[in-house]
């Protein structure tokens, strides 16, 4: 992929380091939720309540417009030299527009092409799967990663995190971040080619740490060009030199690259209004800073860690939506359920996003990261398969029929979600000599799957 | 990638620097540095003449190597991050130098070069690289200055100078500004190699990263590349941060060529002469161990001149040298930082003499030259390099016993000057080369030829 818009880049960078000089308290009280705020009002930003897919085309406009005058207006907060980078209108309307619309990933045979799409526009969605960093063993994890390469139905695949290289702690900022990177990579690449698919595309690099791992793990005879490299922003808007050199790192190598940012609920921003914005606001400047190829605001409850509760979503349907009609940034859902493996709560949740997020326009899927990705070990490709096949039987749908659909499971599990069951580990959810789910959790699987179907769904 | 013995023995490496014995800064230079090198000099009895400026005494060099072998062994290294030493027993110090080849083929293509290990006194050909060295160049000049490096057929590769600015930015250590400036090397690196016809031919870098953010963003696709001359390196004395562990490491895991160098200081904790020529085989042993590099440069620097080409430091250079030759395959390279800069007669005296001392000292790379000691922004140029080059070249085949007179011809040209520093830091690449045509100015033709001349006339050496 060929990147060389160098100054533009450069000009990122000098925004961090000479912008105006703010507190970060300031920052967060002013910037964030002050402007946020005056937001709501100054673009009426409220619906019904009861409502989950809204299909208001006027309002989901309207909350463009402000995640706009929040991008423009108070910009990104650089964590490292306590400066606001600040964007004129044409510069990021400029950068906003060079955004691909579609996007090649993977290569070979397992090559796969993320496409934009509208609200109920009946096209393919693009699915990942996998456990978005959540931890687990480092014995298990190719078991894992190949238990995810081996659905058909998903096209890239979302490694664990590993809590150790061969055996030791991985020290962040140190050499043990190469170690890791390493060991990250080639036990995923191994993965794959286990799973008949050596080219598939993988997001990368899975374990945390500084920008170190990431450095290290795009690089010769480790993860590829092709393949799906992250960098993200700190809530509410703010970066750090660390994703900063992962972008630049990702721009100058020609990666592809995935750009994140986790608004919270219940924090800055407000409640759900307020989250919408910055589910706008977000992924515009997620591309302006971090030049990301794919963008996801991807909120978090601030007690309960998920993005399934009833409240925030809404709040991300209407956000998804904004972006669909007025950009052509390539968007999509992160499914965080409050429950785990082997519990019918998970494929509630995992279904009523998939729904929710596929009528609203997005582009790709991110499924799924279980019990809040909080557990080690809690996570299995089941629920990344149910989400699939929802995904793709929601492609025909209009918001208005996803709504229906929303608001009869939620009902199913919002209730549950304070004292949601975290559910199994892989190595109880799954046979791993034959890495198929085990009888119970099939069985579970198979319950749900009619019940969705009783409720109206063509899965 | 198959975990094998020596990735095996790379874990272990960082696990010394994780459990270690806990150790104060201070007591490692003063103790651990400073005293064993006192107490090895008096064990193995490490002195020599101090009017002969290349010894040829097989059985001091062998002392010698059994000085810094114990050293190595004894003290290890000292992690700056954990506070940590790291030591190594004999055994596991025998492995690691026994996984050493006694050649290693570098570059791609026509361009590609094998480096050889060479004894003393012997009549193999040296490899010889040429380059600023990390010495500050304006942005603008970077191409034309390298330019003037690669396109001199006596250099078999270059090494980078640094760029001042990226983009017209200042390259913030570790920031992203790091990983910008090192990719503006690597893409103005090529460009040269194009202009010259030489696309394969190594580069030593990346001269821009001083942490590990500009090596490792810039060893990977359509950066550096694997058969590129990558650097991580010591601290002096006998220290290791994070961030040269974490170098090493990206250069094991992507099959990259490592350079790994050290600069010992002459007039430091490791004492004078005879310390440093201790702490040079102990360096270049321990680098191996702590770094696994392919080649291994040990310095060394001057305490107030930052020069190692002070006379007093050759001997204990050619001693060093000839120790990890005649005990080791390691490949390692003698590099002249001369307090002359370009349009000094003085910068090609002392190249001269380091390179006269140590090539016949059983060194496989000679490489060069950080004029000015580096320190001046645009003071180098590609003809210093062509003439160590030349002079390297025209000493292969020569005893220690015959170059030692040379060098001692040579040092007293520019013994007393040296002193002065900065007073010889010469011109700037733009007055010393025309821009036009890449080619000395007159005037610094002239000096080289008069140059070239005496070392006939005077030491019988025929550039």
């Amino acid at each position: 992929m060929k990147k060389e818009n160098y100054e533009y880049l450069a000009s990122v960078l000098e925004k961090a380091d000479t912008g105006p000089v703010i507190e970060e308290k300031e920052w967060d009280y002013q910037y964030i939720g002050a402007k946020t705020k005056d937001l709501i009002k100054k673009y009426d930003i409220s619906w019904d309540k009861d409502t989950y897919v809204p299909a208001d085309d006027d309002l989901a406009d309207r909350l463009y417009q402000a995640g706009w005058e929040l991008a423009l207006e108070s910009g990104v907060y650089c964590r490292n030299t306590k400066k606001q980078m600040l964007w004129t209108e044409d510069e990021l309307k400029g950068i906003i527009d060079s955004g691909p619309s579609e996007l090649v990933v993977g290569t070979g045979d397992d090559e796969v092409v993320i496409r934009q799409r509208r609200p109920e526009q009946p096209s393919r969605v693009t699915i990942l799967g996998g456990a978005y960093g959540t931890l687990i063993e480092e014995d298990l994890f190719g078991a894992m990663v190949e238990a995810y390469a081996k659905e058909p139905l998903i096209d890239i695949v979302e490694p664990p995190s590993i809590p150790t290289a061969f055996g030791r702690t991985i020290r962040i900022q140190s050499p043990w971040e190469v170690m890791a990177a390493r060991r990250e990579s080639d036990l995923a690449l191994a993965a794959v080619k286990r799973a008949g698919r050596p080219g598939i595309c993988i997001g990368a690099a899975a374990t945390s740490g500084s920008e170190i791992i990431e450095l290290a793990a795009t690089s010769y005879n480790a993860y590829r060009q092709t393949d799906w490299h992250h960098t993200s922003f700190v809530s509410e808007n703010k970066v750090t030199y660390a994703d900063l050199t992962r972008a630049a790192h990702f721009y100058l190598t020609g990666s592809v690259a995935h750009t994140f940012c986790d608004p919270i609920y219940g924090g800055y921003l407000g409640g759900k209004e307020g989250i919408a914005i910055g589910c706008v606001a977000g992924p515009i400047l997620l591309r302006a800073t971090l030049l990301g190829d794919t963008v996801n605001a991807g909120p978090s409850h601030a007690h309960l860690s998920c993005d399934t509760h009833a409240d925030l979503l809404a709040a991300q349907a209407l956000s998804f939506q904004a972006i669909a009609r007025n950009t052509h940034l390539l968007k999509g859902i992160h499914i965080r359920p409050a429950h785990g493996p082997g519990t019918k709560e998970i494929l509630y949740e995992v279904a009523a996003m998939a729904i929710m997020g596929v009528t609203s326009g997005v582009d790709y899927l991110k499924s799924v990261q279980s019990a809040c990705g909080v557990n080690m070990g809690h996570t299995s490709p089941v629920e990344a398969r149910l989400c699939a096949r929802v995904a793709h039987a929601s492609e025909a749908l209009s918001r208005e029929e996803g709504n229906a659909l929303v608001t009869q499971l939620v009902n199913k599990y919002q209730d549950l979600i304070p004292t949601a069951d975290t559910g199994i580990h892989f190595r109880d959810s799954y046979n791993l000599e034959t890495l198929e789910p085990a009888q119970a959790w099939q069985k579970i699987y198979e319950e749900v799957v009619s019940e969705l179907r009783e409720l109206g769904l063509s899965i | 990638m198959e975990k094998s013995k020596v990735y095996d023995y790379m874990l272990s490496v960082l696990d010394k620097a994780e459990n270690g014995p806990i150790l104060e800064e201070k007591d490692w230079d003063r103790q651990y540095i400073n005293q064993s090198i006192k107490d090895l000099i008096k064990k193995y009895d490490i002195q020599w003449d101090k009017e002969t400026m290349v010894p040829s005494d097989d059985a001091l060099a062998d002392r010698l190597f059994e000085a810094g072998m114990e050293l190595a062994r004894e003290v290890g290294v000292y992690c700056l991050d954990t506070k940590r030493q790291m030591k190594w027993n004999q055994a596991e110090l025998d492995y690691i130098l026994s996984t050493a080849p006694d050649e290693e083929t570098i570059g791609l293509g026509d361009d590609s070069v094998t480096i050889r290990h060479r004894l003393p006194d012997t009549d193999a050909d040296i490899t010889t690289i040429g380059g600023p060295y990390g010495t500050p160049v304006p942005e603008e000049l970077f191409v034309p200055i390298m330019t003037s490096y690669a396109q001199e057929r006596d250099l078999d590769y270059i090494d980078n100078a640094t760029l001042s600015t990226t983009h017209g930015r200042p390259i913030k250590a570790g920031s992203p500004w790091e990983a910008v400036g090192c990719w503006q090397e690597a893409q103005l690196s090529f460009e040269v190699l194009e202009r010259v016809g030489r696309p394969g031919m190594p580069i030593g870098c990346a001269e821009d990263s001083p942490s590990e953010i500009g090596e490792l963003a810039t060893c990977t696709y359509n950066g550096f590349r694997q058969t590129d001359w990558h650097h991580a390196s010591f601290i002096s004395e006998l220290k290791v941060a994070y961030a040269e562990l974490t170098k090493a490491m990206h250069y094991q895991h992507t099959g990259s060529f490592a350079h790994n160098f050290y600069n010992t200081i002459y007039g430091g904790y490791v004492g004078g002469a005879d310390g440093l020529a201790v702490a040079i085989v102990a360096g270049v042993l321990l680098m191996k161990a702590a770094l696994n590099g392919n080649t291994f440069n040990p310095g060394p620097s001057h305490a107030h001149l930052s020069c190692s080409t002070f006379p007093a430091m050759i001997p204990a250079l050619s001693l060093g040298f000839q120790a990890i030759s005649r005990n080791t395959k390691l490949l390692t390279s003698s590099f002249p930082r001369p307090i002359g800069g370009p349009c000094t007669k003085e910068l090609l005296y002392e190249s001269a003499a380091v390179g006269i001392a140590t090539v016949p000292s059983g060194i496989s790379i000679l490489e060069g030259i950080q004029s000015a000691a580096g320190r001046i922004e645009g003071h180098v140029t590609g003809l210093e390099a062509r003439f160590l080059a030349q002079v390297g070249r025209a000493t292969v085949g020569m005893t220690r016993a015959e170059a030692d007179p040379l060098v001692r011809k040579l040092t007293p040209l520019y013994a007393e000057q040296q002193k002065t520093g900065i007073a010889l830091k010469g011109k700037h690449f733009t007055e010393a080369y025309d821009l036009e045509t890449i080619q000395p100015t007159a005037e610094w033709q002239g000096i080289y030829e008069e140059v070239c001349q005496e070392m006939e006339d005077m030491l019988g050496l025929k550039l």
